[in-house]
């Protein structure tokens, strides 16, 4: 307690560290997690706060595979590859994860989706099967918010990723989930009337509430689970440190500001 | 030789050159139009140089002198607050310079993006005309009344005048309304900006002053944290 009587403390689940063994979310660490617990199950776990069974570890690790889209002139990896471009690689992780707050691109989208998606559901409640149902609601919010989390497909016809993951959701046997068979029919409704595809964002948010995710922790579920991508550009990029990518060569540098101009006392 | 995998980097039509907006690359490098070292050098400070590279346009005396008052309320951050917290927790760790910087400057980013939003309310009140809402940004005690005076002292004696609001404002709040009515930083962007700006040096300074290592100097449990397995 301080003077003014309020409690300062701050309550933890995340960790202890004792002795001979250490607490993680309700568990010891060397004693109960040690053998049996996968990177994917550690990093569901953190995120989550909730242990996540095998099964779902499995099927996210499906997920974080076929988001593995690591081709490093994408922006964000770019990004990465600049950061990293002084020979360390964590400043290029660093940089990818700062990057990555509040982007319109990246984990935050199957987070937006998400939130999205429980509130179609709500609307909808037991009609979530009935095709016109929803189509009326999908309508009404494309009308209310324009555009819509989990859709768009920039510089292709359709997500390569949500058609593998779509494979590989069928394969799991998760493809009779509430969220996923509501995401398939919003998805062949606004490509209808508007002409735009669903992205990986959206399936993935449908995928992880089947799985009892909770949408608030989904950015920083799959940033964590995605990090490989960062990762590989950031020690690739630190180990080339390349002098072509600190410097561009100015001939590929074009200036579209404001014209040459002089101040007050330069011209006077 | 390229390999033959295609994608829609190579099947589609992109831009070939990189577009600077600010900053002409190469020699004497020019800051919106204005030549930085054949001109600025010898008529500007370094604060308007900032002002200029952010908002576009040299700012008038007055602006300056304002935009250089209201840095020295928003430049003082302490070891109490976390960017500067998180610097001397870098400097105990042994991080890297770059290391220190980058939490320093992702710390700070995040206090600026914090205390810029608790005052939209204030800036929407100063662009109203209005009484800014007292309980949300008045002095809390004595010094602070008397340090909001010392800025609007200061401001004074340099020839600008106050915002009419700041004297009842405590000293940050007081510093952002100047920022805001006097130097046209009303877009939030630029006002954390400023304030990131502004701060890094103590950040900085404060993380650089501490032992690498001095683990045991350092109040490990302040504040205290509770372990529970249950939520």
């Amino acid at each position: 307690m301080n003077h003014s009587g309020d409690d300062e403390r701050l309550f933890t689940r995340v960790g202890h560290a004792g002795w001979a063994d250490h607490r993680h979310f309700g568990k010891w660490v060397f004693g109960e997690l040690a053998g049996s617990t996968s990177t994917t199950g550690l990093l569901a776990m953190a995120a989550t706060g909730e242990v996540i069974d095998e099964d779902k570890c499995r099927m996210l690790d499906d997920v974080a595979v076929i988001l593995t889209v690591a081709d490093p002139r994408i922006y964000p990896l770019k990004l990465v590859r600049l950061a990293s471009a002084y020979g360390d690689p964590l400043a290029g992780q660093a940089a990818a994860v700062a990057a990555m707050q509040g982007a319109i691109v990246g984990p935050q989208i199957s987070q937006d989706a998400a939130f999205w998606l429980m509130d179609v559901a709500s609307e909808l409640g037991s009609s979530a099967t009935d095709l016109m149902d929803i189509r009326r609601v999908v309508m009404d919010h494309l009308l209310r918010r324009g555009r819509l989390s989990g859709f768009g497909v920039p510089f292709r016809k359709e997500d390569e990723r949500r058609v593998a993951l779509a494979e590989r959701v069928c394969a799991r046997n998760r493809a009779s989930g509430k969220y996923w068979t509501l995401q398939e029919s919003i998805a062949e409704i606004v490509l209808d009337v508007r002409g735009v595809p669903a992205n990986v964002g959206l399936s993935v948010a449908a995928l992880s509430l089947d799985m009892g995710l909770r949408p608030g922790n989904l950015a920083a579920l799959y940033t964590g689970l995605t990090f490989n991508v960062f990762l590989a550009n950031a020690v690739e990029g630190a180990g080339q440190a390349p002098g072509v990518l600190r410097n561009i060569s100015l001939e590929h540098v074009e200036y579209v500001g404001v014209p040459p101009r002089k101040s007050s006392e330069a011209r006077s | 030789m390229r390999p033959s995998y295609n994608g829609p980097v190579e099947e589609l039509n992109w831009a070939a050159k990189l577009q600077a907006h600010v900053v002409t690359p190469g020699n004497r490098p020019r800051i919106h139009g204005y030549d930085v070292r054949g001109d600025l050098l010898n008529c500007t400070s370094f604060s308007g140089l900032i002002l200029l590279t952010l908002t576009g346009e040299l700012p008038a005396p007055d602006v300056l002198l304002a935009f250089e008052k209201a840095l020295f309320i928003l430049a003082t951050v302490s070891v109490a607050e976390a960017p500067v917290h998180a610097s001397v927790l870098s400097g105990l760790c042994g991080s890297s310079s770059c290391g220190m910087t980058g939490v320093a400057a992702i710390t700070l980013a995040q206090q600026a993006h914090w205390i810029v939003n608790e005052h939209m309310e204030l800036f929407q009140s100063l662009a109203a005309k209005a009484i800014p809402p007292e309980h949300l940004f008045s002095p809390q005690n004595e010094e602070e009344q008397a340090d909001t005076e010392l800025l609007v002292c200061a401001l004074e004696k340099a020839g600008v005048k106050p915002p009419k609001a700041c004297k009842g404002l405590k000293p940050i709040s007081a510093a952002l309304a100047v920022l805001h009515e006097c130097c046209g930083l009303t877009d939030p962007w630029l006002m954390e900006a400023v304030l990131v700006l502004a701060r890094i040096p103590c950040t900085l300074a404060e993380g650089r002053a501490v032992q690498p290592g001095g683990f045991r100097s350092y109040p490990i449990d302040l504040p205290q944290f509770v372990y529970r397995d249950e939520e």
